[in-house]
């Protein structure tokens, strides 16, 4: 009922935040649940393995600015926008005890939205309406950069909803591909181990930085009120909101090519911390949650990920394979 | 699940625009040892962390989408298609986007909505467009003379 009532206050404050006048860009609306099957495999005591899936939906109504552009706006390079988004996204498994990732966070975000843009060299040689010239049209690499900053609200839960807890703050959301030339790209750490293994399976000839391999980055600061929540409850003796941060960052890059496939790495760390917590909580470990994912997938939907910790909300570590396999629904 | 094609501009930018900025190294259409990259869906591209959070995969997405389209519009003879000429940067990023974060699409269908948004030079029905252009256009009155004689010839 609670979930319900917060749900409907979102509704209407994103409908509200809108307003009446200029006419607005039609909602994009999506076209489908997305559903990945998964298998879990526990590796930390004696709990067999299980099914479950993954989910997501997002709904975004772009470009709420209230004021007016041109009659035929041109695409631009560069921009600075505000905008309004719904997103859904979670891990569930038919045995809740073996989900890696128990944590489902559904909400709205009121965000201002920055992306510059920029074209590479086109090489004489390389004509870009022509696919035959491609290989001659290396230089042509864009770089980038987009900053998603955001007020937020959203309901987490686990997935029986047996905790469950209200959160509002702000966010930044950052993605940057650097130049291939310059100094971040040829200096990023992270890329190092796959430079080698790239070059060594036959993905480039030689080792060679990679733009795309360049972390991206989240961080947030939210006040976190509880609705439902026995293990804080029993270790504070009351309900209290407190405030927390959270770090994301994540990467993923070509590794190695594998019979004419690519196999990408992918990885996400994530940090989120109890700000000030109190030192009952901190003395039964609530006060902070690491988690880690790595993946690594094959150009043709098999996807193996490890992952390890505890995301809020969740009790216990874990550490667990997934096998997963992306199908397509209507 | 369909191919892209060679002759048609819309699958041509979205090859090129994936193939340069290192998303896929797949062939355009399928060979006898690879398959094409127009069967290659969302998930298998660089961009698409499915272990990172929802945030960081969509503004991952939003920043490879606005690349697009500018690559687009900095390389391609094209026009908006009707019901899209109105439409800022914004807001065409986030219909792309709104595709892109799909795990199950593919380049097919990505390359499919390019050629929703835009004209390419080369499409037979170039001309709709242009009718529509003009169609406010005040005529001279020797133009109009012409055309009429034309008309009547």
């Amino acid at each position: 009922m609670a979930r319900g009532a917060w749900l409907l206050l979102a509704v209407c404050g994103a409908v509200h935040a809108q307003g009446t006048p200029a006419p607005k860009p039609e909602p994009v609306i999506p076209d489908g649940l997305q559903i990945e099957p998964k298998y879990f495999e526990p590796t930390s005591g004696d709990r067999p393995g299980g099914l479950g899936f993954g989910y997501s939906i997002s709904y975004s109504i772009p470009a709420l600015s209230a004021k007016k552009g041109p009659a035929k706006p041109q695409i631009e390079s560069e921009f600075s926008t505000v905008g309004v988004d719904f997103q859904a996204r979670g891990n569930v498994a038919l045995n809740q005890d073996i989900n890696p990732s128990d944590f489902l966070k559904t909400g709205f975000d009121f965000s201002y939205q920055s992306s510059r843009v920029f074209r590479g060299e086109v090489a004489p040689d390389c004509d870009l309406t022509n696919p035959d010239t491609v290989e001659q049209c290396a230089a042509a690499v864009m770089s980038g950069m987009r900053v998603d900053a955001a007020f937020t609200a959203s309901l987490e839960s686990d997935q029986k909803f047996d905790k469950q807890a209200k959160a509002y703050g702000g966010k930044v959301a950052m993605a940057y591909v650097p130049a291939p030339r310059s100094a971040w790209n040829t200096w990023n750490p992270l890329d190092w181990p796959f430079r080698l293994t790239r070059a060594v399976t036959g993905y480039d000839s030689a080792p060679r930085a990679e733009p795309n391999a360049f972390p991206r980055f989240l961080l947030a600061l939210e006040r976190v009120s509880p609705d439902k929540d026995p293990e804080r409850e029993a270790v504070l003796g009351r309900k209290e909101d407190y405030n927390r941060v959270n770090l994301e960052m994540a990467l993923s890059a070509p590794a190695a090519r594998f019979q004419k496939s690519t196999v990408t790495f992918e990885w996400s760390w994530r940090s989120f911390q109890e700000l000030s917590a109190d030192e009952s909580i901190k003395a039964a470990h609530l006060d902070h949650f690491r988690y880690s994912a790595l993946s690594l997938r094959l150009d043709a939907g098999w996807r193996l990920t490890y992952a390890t910790g505890r995301l809020p909300l969740d009790s216990q570590s874990d550490k667990v394979w997934e096998l997963g396999y992306q199908v397509r629904l209507p | 699940m369909p191919e892209l094609k060679k002759d048609n501009q819309a699958h041509v930018s979205a090859f090129m625009f994936l193939r340069i900025n290192g998303q896929s190294t797949r062939p355009m259409v399928s060979d006898a040892n690879q398959a094409g990259m127009g069967l290659q869906a969302f998930s298998d591209l660089i961009y698409f962390n499915s272990a990172a959070s929802s945030d960081i995969l969509k503004t991952n997405a939003a920043l490879v989408a606005h690349m697009y389209l500018v690559f687009i519009d900095s390389y391609y003879t094209r026009q908006r298609e009707a019901g899209y000429e109105n439409r800022t940067t914004p807001e065409l990023i986030a219909e792309l986007v709104t595709l892109m974060i799909k795990p199950a699409r593919t380049v097919h269908d990505l390359a499919q909505k390019a050629d929703q948004i835009f004209r390419f030079k080369s499409e037979a029905s170039a001309a709709v467009p242009l009718a529509a252009a003009t169609a406010g256009v005040a005529v001279p009155k020797s133009t109009r003379k012409k055309l009429k004689q034309i008309g009547n010839g």
